[in-house]
């Protein structure tokens, strides 16, 4: 029985009123039918829920043989969920299913009652079936061609580019008329963002027999009472790095204007349709063209693309109806543009034209995607010019190097191909015929073979868990590396990404990487040319590297060997609290190459911090024996996305940054696998959800065994949506935090408890992402945001994740943390998330620091850091500190600060190794300071770091907060990212494996109470 | 003066209980100020009086024709054409709309006491700022036809009835058709010949017809003007509106409007109004008409 729900509104009609309307409708009917062509209304405005839409797209038809029913049903078993990382469906959501495709629908969720108990809001939040960026289920999730595998993150209806224009439904049904399935959801804008609830949607999905896709109708009404701007599309959120977006048109293609919300006309195209393509795992492509008109007007963004309607004025009383289909094709490249084309042919009568053709493919190493061909019109002076050619078409040759792409007719064409990331060769020239269905043959192409490398790496020493290991390639002549650099057709484009190996965000080989297995050999293509190849096994391990050369049809052979370090403490284990795999919506990178990644990069514990929705990398570690080397934590990073909070001072509403939390049962019958849905929420508000769901213990009685943790504290925005919950405030690190809640002041919003009374503080969190990545600058204001806290009394944790979501971009375990006093062989997740709620651990991208303090001048009877409990010191106090880093990690400073000020800075004493291929001078600096020489005559904390010498760097803008270095030494601060390191500079290696990086480390804080009594904050 | 103000709610309890009566019956009389009698429609050099022009039609579709406006009390025969615009602008939720329409209008006897009068926007253009999706048709706008009916005049003074009718000629509606009605009762008033009071009060009701739903308004409203012609060829008007609907209070909306005479018959009237305190989220509207009267 599916669940209905229905809000009625005013607009609902007596009896008598539906008669005497009936008869007007009748005759504004006659007159409307002498007017212009005759539009179907369906539904448009009915309030009932008897009422069903007409179907969608009737003109268009896909044949098929031996296809049964179109079928429609509701998740009952996890089993049920289509294959892929992207895969979203959970028990309750809808399917509608033929045998060419398996389309789901986010299940409509009931409303929470007003007087709804804490329980009960928690238990709803984790059954809403609502994904993303919509305000509601009743949207595309999944989308998978019969054997194929899911890589849509959602399709979800808006009318504008504001919150408040999306659609809302409330009710959702099915039906199975004859051998058609359809689900409807209706209901309203959004009114939880301001959107106006008087405005009606109806949208019906419905798949046939044979279709390749889902047809969709939607029906919008203006019940309200002021006319709209209405953009009435669909928006598909493809998450930035999961599909790569394509629309035809002239300078279109893969290239789009650049998407302006706030100059919506800069960025509008207009083309007759949209697609999408993977570019990691089982490919899937997707595509989308109108019914309604031979036009789709659109925005395309990497993250975000919506097509749909032309904008329209829609008076009260009136509305919009929209026709699409959205279909679907398993495989690499544009392949659901076949059905685009054959569809439209239907619709506008347009005649196409088969084209077929082979290309001789590189043999043995079966990448489908080793060459792929665009089709374009010429410029009309005959040019290749990206602006002025109009591009059609992709095709991907299959495994036997044969391709077909359907085109229109009676046009001349220019076929290039690509491979590697490059365009290769001359464009092949040829014309359609005009006529209607003909098939071209183009010649064959046999173009000069790749150069290959063949390469295998061993691990040697004390305590080596596993052979496997990265390899990174870098041009050795700096000056070559643009002609060895690619991209997807200009996606992704990145200068680290030389020589191109592969898709930036797919799996290995990635950019300018690829993993290594233990104990295997792993061949792969390179662009001709001479290269270092690194390579690598994490900052606890040496490097190596040796020179190649591979030239065209030649396989390079190599062989390198590391060794493994002592750096960091037995008595401790490294862990990565922030980590992406495909699961999340903004990348592609598969679990196995993940997990590959946790094994290479020698990190012992991962909190597996998806956007959104929970992983475990259960089957990935099977498959790689790795149980028993790598402890997972499932958690989730909690990501709104839907900007509805107000903030003092701010004109637009603001989504409040980035959470991770864990560990977080994995449980893939549940909506996002037991994540909760974290919109519309401020931070206290989602600490309330999660507290009950990362701590164990049964009712109010729960022992705090999980971790809520602040990441990115000041990163900045993408497209509205802010990542960084201190830069949502706004708040200024450099002022104390007030001590209760002002509403004109945005930084009291730190203390307030927006769950109410008994509800958790914006700052109840347990650790705060204090290094995050590999960007200086970025971390410094980090560092402020942490530093900040501490001085106002509120003791946190500090952490240093990778959050990687690649190979190439924020690699794996740089920067980690080492959790002191855990221990691989007792290792227990309630102990060892209680050791980094408390702060025992050093935070870094290479140096590990060892400090030690000993509050009566004793270290028998040190401690290490934490920020638990302050520690009572004597005059006698001192502090101990030895620095160790592999030979490639350079360090040139040690830093002691106190109270957020760098008290002394250490540059003597310090030795550099020779030789940053060998393993000798490991130990790199030892000293002892008593707390009295440090000014340590107070209540204060301190903290110990190691790295790099930091820039000069000031704040420019006033705000409190770091964003100008002089990285050039010109006695300047006006640069935001340091120079790429020449070969001679000591940044150069650690920056070959690590692009960007400030070799850097931190302890957590020594709180010391100095005077007796309760610990007074210095900035309070 | 108070005679004569009892003398005009006489007059409405009549028209209330007896709407058949013929207008002779009921006459209006009284002692005049002033030396020269006043007509209440008619002066020297000047088109007959009529009250503030400007009309705001209903939320959401701020021209309707002339849906919404005052009509004159006193019969007269004439054509103008002119242009009013609209603006709403509510920054804080990133909403603004302009309207502009150029109209036609002209009135013609139709018996000795009664006429009509019709109304069209002819060239709308309305342009609404969601955020950043903007849209901004231009195309035809509605039409109305009233029929205007003196029931009670003498010296100082005149009552009409009309009623109004939205034709349905608006061409931005795509799946709808928008009907209406306007009864109504104008009078006007003129305690001194170069002074005259305006009042009315109407029904305005639109049904914006869809194939499942009518959305339906209901704007009950009044106006009150004052206008004074000081000297040959201007006019000043002071004006309120006060208007009612089926989602609360709509607004109070003081109004003006300034005007020149010329040649007897031809007129400029520059008005303007400014909805306040009520669901109404328009901030002004103004309207530049040119035309003749007679």
């Amino acid at each position: 029985m599916p669940f209905v729900r229905f809000e009625p509104t005013s607009l609902e009609k007596s009896p008598s009123s539906r008669v005497a309307r009936s008869a007007v409708v009748s005759l504004i009917a006659v007159a409307l039918a002498q007017c212009g062509p005759a539009r179907d209304p369906g539904c448009l405005g009915s309030t009932s829920l008897q009422c069903v839409p007409p179907p969608a797209c009737r003109a268009v038809r896909f044949a098929c043989s031996g296809n049964g029913p179109a079928r429609v049903s509701r998740i009952t078993t996890r089993t049920q969920r289509p294959a892929g990382l992207d895969a979203l469906a959970s028990v309750g959501d809808w399917v509608l299913a033929n045998d060419n495709v398996t389309i789901v629908i986010d299940d409509v969720s009931p409303a929470l009652a007003l007087n709804a108990t804490t329980a009960q809001r928690v238990a709803h939040n984790r059954e809403t079936h609502t994904h993303h960026l919509a305000p509601s289920g009743g949207t595309i999730i999944d989308v998978s061609p019969s054997g194929g595998t899911d890589h849509l993150n959602q399709i979800y209806q808006i009318t504008g580019i504001v919150p408040r224009d999306a659609l809302h439904y409330t009710a959702i049904e099915s039906r199975q008329e004859d051998d058609t399935a359809v689900v409807i959801a209706r209901g309203f804008l959004d009114v939880s963002t301001g959107g106006d609830g008087r405005v009606l949607v109806t949208t019906r999905y419905e798949l046939r027999p044979c279709d390749p896709g889902v047809r969709v109708r939607t029906e919008l009404y203006n019940g309200g009472r002021v006319a709209w701007s209405s953009y009435l599309s669909d928006a598909w959120f493809l998450g930035d790095r999961s599909q790569t977006p394509f629309v035809q048109g002239r300078g279109l293609g893969f290239e789009h204007p650049e998407l302006q919300l706030t100059n919506l006309d800069a960025s509008l195209v207009r083309t007759p349709y949209m697609a999408a393509s993977s570019h990691a795992g089982e490919d899937t492509s997707y595509a989308t063209f109108s019914c309604t008109e031979p036009l789709l007007d659109g925005v395309v963004d990497p993250t975000i693309v919506a097509m749909g309607l032309p904008r329209s004025y829609v008076a009260p009383g009136d509305g919009l109806v929209f026709e699409r289909m959205i279909v679907a094709s398993r495989g690499a490249g544009l392949g659901a543009l076949e059905h685009v084309m054959a569809a439209r042919r239907q619709l506008f009568g347009e005649p196409i034209v088969s084209v077929r053709g082979t290309i001789e493919l590189p043999r043995g190493l079966g990448d489908e995607r080793a060459a792929s061909a665009v089709f374009y019109e010429p410029a009309p002076d005959g040019s290749n010019s990206p602006r002025e050619i109009t591009v059609w078409s992709e095709a991907v040759p299959d495994a036997t190097g044969a391709f077909r792409v359907s085109l229109p007719a009676g046009r001349r064409y220019h076929m290039q191909w690509w491979r590697l990331g490059r365009p290769f060769g001359e464009p092949v020239s040829f014309e359609t015929p005009t006529m209607d269905g003909a098939t071209v043959q183009l010649p064959p192409h046999r173009p000069p073979p790749l150069g290959a490398i063949r390469a295998s790496v061993t691990i040697t020493g004390e305590g080596v868990r596993g052979q496997d290991a990265e390899l990174v390639l870098v041009p050795v002549d700096p000056a070559t590396a643009s002609s060895v650099r690619g991209s997807v057709y200009g996606f992704f484009d990145s200068e680290r990404c030389a020589p191109y190996l592969g898709p930036t965000h797919g799996g290995s080989p990635g950019c300018n990487r690829v993993l290594v297995r233990q104990g295997s050999t792993v061949e792969f293509f390179a662009p001709n040319g001479t290269y270092w190849v690194y390579a690598h096994g994490g900052p606890s391990r040496t490097i190596a590297r040796t020179m190649v050369t591979v030239t065209e049809g030649a396989t390079q052979t190599v062989s390198l060997s590391l060794s493994q370090l002592s750096v960091f403490p037995t008595q401790s284990m490294t862990a990565d609290f922030h980590v992406h795999s495909g699961r999340s919506f903004d990348t592609s990178f598969p679990e196995l190459d993940r997990v590959l990644s946790f094994l290479v990069n020698d990190v012992d514990v991962i909190a597996a911090t998806d956007h959104d929705v929970t992983t475990s990398y259960a089957s990935a570690l099977v498959a790689l024996g790795a149980t028993q080397r790598v402890f997972v934590q499932p958690g989730v990073e909690m990501t709104p996305l839907i900007p509805s909070q107000r903030i003092p001072g701010a004109s637009l509403p603001r989504t409040v940054g980035h959470f991770n939390a864990w560990p977080i049962p994995f449980d893939d019958s549940l909506p996002r696998n037991g994540a909760p849905w974290d919109e519309l929420a401020q931070p206290g508000e989602l600490f309330d959800l999660l507290r009950p769901i990362v701590d164990r213990g049964v009712g109010v009685m729960r022992e705090r065994t999980g971790v809520i943790q602040l990441n990115h504290p000041y990163a900045g925005s993408k497209i509205g949506r802010d990542e960084g919950y201190f830069r949502t405030i706004r708040w200024n690190p450099t002022q104390p935090v007030p001590r209760e809640f002002e509403a004109s002041n945005p930084a009291s919003l730190l203390v307030y408890r927006p769950g109410g009374a008994d509800g958790n503080r914006n700052v109840d969190f347990d650790t705060i992402e204090t290094m995050q990545g590999n960007e200086l600058l970025e971390n410094l204001r980090h560092r402020q945001g942490w530093h900040g806290l501490l001085n106002a009394g509120h003791l946190r944790a500090g952490t240093a994740d990778s959050d990687t979501h690649s190979l190439a971009v924020e690699p794996m375990g740089f920067p980690r943390n080492i959790v002191l006093g855990a221990h691989r062989s007792r290792y227990n997740f309630t102990t060892f998330n209680a050791l980094v709620r408390e702060g025992s651990m050093v935070g870094t991208n290479g140096p590990f620091i060892d400090a030690q303090l000993a509050p009566t001048g004793a270290f028998e009877s040190a401690v290490g850091p934490s920020v638990r409990t302050p520690v009572a010191i004597t005059p006698n106090a001192r502090l101990r500190i030895a620095v160790r880093a592999a030979p490639w990690i350079p360090v040139e400073e040690v830093r002691i600060v106190v109270n957020g000020r760098i008290v002394r800075s250490i540059t003597e004493g310090i030795s550099r190794p020779q030789d940053p291929f060998g393993t000798a001078g490991i130990d790199r600096y030892t000293g002892e300071f008593s707390l009295a020489e440090l000014g340590v005559d107070a209540d204060a904390w301190i903290i110990v770091e190691a790295g790099l010498r930091l820039p000069t760097v000031v704040d420019s803008d006033n705000d409190g907060l770091l964003d100008r270095a002089d990285f050039n030494g010109d006695g300047v601060a006006a640069e935001e990212h340091p120079p790429a390191p020449r070969a001679e500079d000591p940044r150069f290696h650690s920056n070959v494996i690590v692009p960007g990086m400030w070799a850097w480390g931190f302890t957590n804080p020594f709180v010391v109470d100095a005077n007796g009594g309760s610990w007074e904050a210095p900035n309070r | 003066m108070n005679r004569r103000s009892l003398s005009i709610a006489i007059a409405l309890a009549a028209l209330t209980i007896a709407p058949g009566a013929r207008a002779q019956e009921i006459m209006l009389s009284g002692p005049l100020r002033g030396g020269e009698p006043p007509h209440p429609c008619r002066r020297p050099r000047a088109a007959p009086r009529a009250p503030i022009a400007i009309a705001l039609g209903i939320p959401g579709a701020p021209a309707l024709g002339s849906l919404g406006s005052s009509p004159s009390a006193c019969r007269f025969q004439g054509f103008s054409v002119g242009g009013q615009m609209g603006l709403l602008l509510a920054t804080s939720s990133f909403y603004g709309a302009i309207d502009a329409e150029a109209h036609l209008a002209g009135a013609i006897g139709i018996a000795e006491d009664s006429w009509l009068e019709l109304s069209l926007d002819a060239v709308r253009f309305r342009t609404v700022i969601n955020a950043s999706v903007v849209t901004a048709p231009i195309d035809l706008g509605a039409a109305t036809i009233t029929v205007n009916h003196i029931v009670a005049e003498d010296e100082i003074a005149s009552v009409s009835l009309f009623a109004r009718v939205l034709l349905p000629t608006e061409t931005s509606l795509r799946y709808a058709a928008r009907i209406g009605a306007e009864p109504g009762l104008a009078m006007v008033w003129t305690p001194h010949r170069k002074i005259s009071l305006h009042g009315a009060i109407s029904l305005p009701v639109t049904a914006t017809v869809s194939a499942a739903n009518t959305l339906m308004t209901f704007t009950p409203r009044a106006t009150l003007d004052a206008l004074w012609h000081p000297a040959q060829p201007f006019e000043v008007g002071l004006g309120v509106e006060v208007r009612g609907g089926l989602d609360g209070f709509e607004y109070f909306a003081p109004r003006l409007a300034l005007r020149g005479h010329f040649a007897r018959v031809a007129f400029i009237d520059l008005s303007a109004m400014a909805p306040l305190f009520g669901l109404e989220r328009q901030l002004a509207r103004g309207a530049l008409t040119f035309g003749m009267r007679w």
